[in-house]
């Protein structure tokens, strides 16, 4: 079971209180698709992806990073039990999507990156970012753990 | 030749930027306080913190005036990495990420998309060229 300090839960609540998932989800998203191109395999329905400016502008990567975004809303909800929280999902994007678990990590430190360059090192303290990449490590390893 | 205010200030910006990685390094990934089990004081903030941060800026600084050949110009600090240090080379990913985090928090500006997957890709290729001389 995973441990959370009073610190950990607050940094972690308070964190989620300032982000907007419609404006981080998207540029998170989008810089996934970006930096690493070889992800853009699993959006082939999302249409033009070709170049970093159709990508930012692109409403279904828009629609999607602010769904994903919103999935962590469970997450934070749901901080002693992420684990089960995050089950159907899991075995969603293994057995129906086929998503390589990897591209979870990968997206994970786009949107702390996103975060971090939304609220500067003053907000996103050392001790802010500790809490907050614990809190993603937690949900990407949930969402691997269906995968068989 | 001397240095003019703009000089002094990005250079100081290079030093605080290793500081504040560093830091941020032992405190998120705690598996990597490990290799500094010889200093007094690990928090962010303290001497031997900030001081190595600095060092380590500058190996990142000879880096990128290595750029076209980094494989090569790497061999030296690749070799003290691999015989003397004897880091993990699976941490130098991990520095690599908390860098662009503080470079993404310090100048969000600059850190466009593109900036992203330039710096991205510079990082891992410092990373192999630091790898090299392992084994």
């Amino acid at each position: 079971m995973v441990e959370w300090t009073d610190a950990e839960r607050k940094a972690i609540a308070s964190l989620w209180g300032k982000i907007d998932v419609g404006e981080i989800g998207p540029q998170a998203l989008a810089r996934l698709l970006i930096v690493y191109p070889w992800s853009q395999r699993y959006f082939k329905a999302f249409g033009d992806l070709s170049t970093n400016a159709a990508i930012m502008g692109n409403p279904k990567v828009a629609q999607h990073g602010k769904t994903v975004m919103g999935g962590l809303e469970n997450a934070v909800k749901n901080l002693d039990n992420i684990k089960q929280t995050y089950a159907k999902l899991s075995v969603m994007h293994s057995e129906k999507l086929h998503v390589d678990p990897d591209n979870f990590r990968v997206l994970a430190e786009c949107i702390s990156l996103c975060v971090a360059a939304k609220f500067g090192p003053s907000v996103f303290t050392a001790d802010v970012q500790e809490a907050w990449q614990k809190f993603l490590a937690v949900v990407v390893s949930a969402l691997r753990r269906q995968y068989h | 030749m001397s240095l003019t205010e703009k000089d002094k200030a990005a250079v100081k910006s290079v030093d605080a930027i290793g500081a504040e990685a560093l830091g941020r390094m032992l405190l998120v990934y705690p598996q990597t306080k490990t290799y500094f089990s010889h200093w007094p004081d690990l928090t962010p903030g303290s001497a031997p913190v900030v001081s190595h941060g600095k060092q380590i800026m500058g190996g990142v600084t000879e880096a990128v005036s290595k750029i076209d050949n980094l494989r090569g110009g790497l061999l030296e600090l690749s070799e003290l990495h691999a015989f003397k240090l004897r880091v993990d080379p699976s941490n130098f990913k991990i520095l690599a990420q908390t860098i662009m985090v503080v470079v993404a928090a310090m100048f969000p500006n600059d850190f466009t998309p593109e900036a992203h997957v330039a710096f991205d890709k510079f990082l891992a290729a410092v990373a192999l060229g630091l790898s090299e001389r392992y084994r």
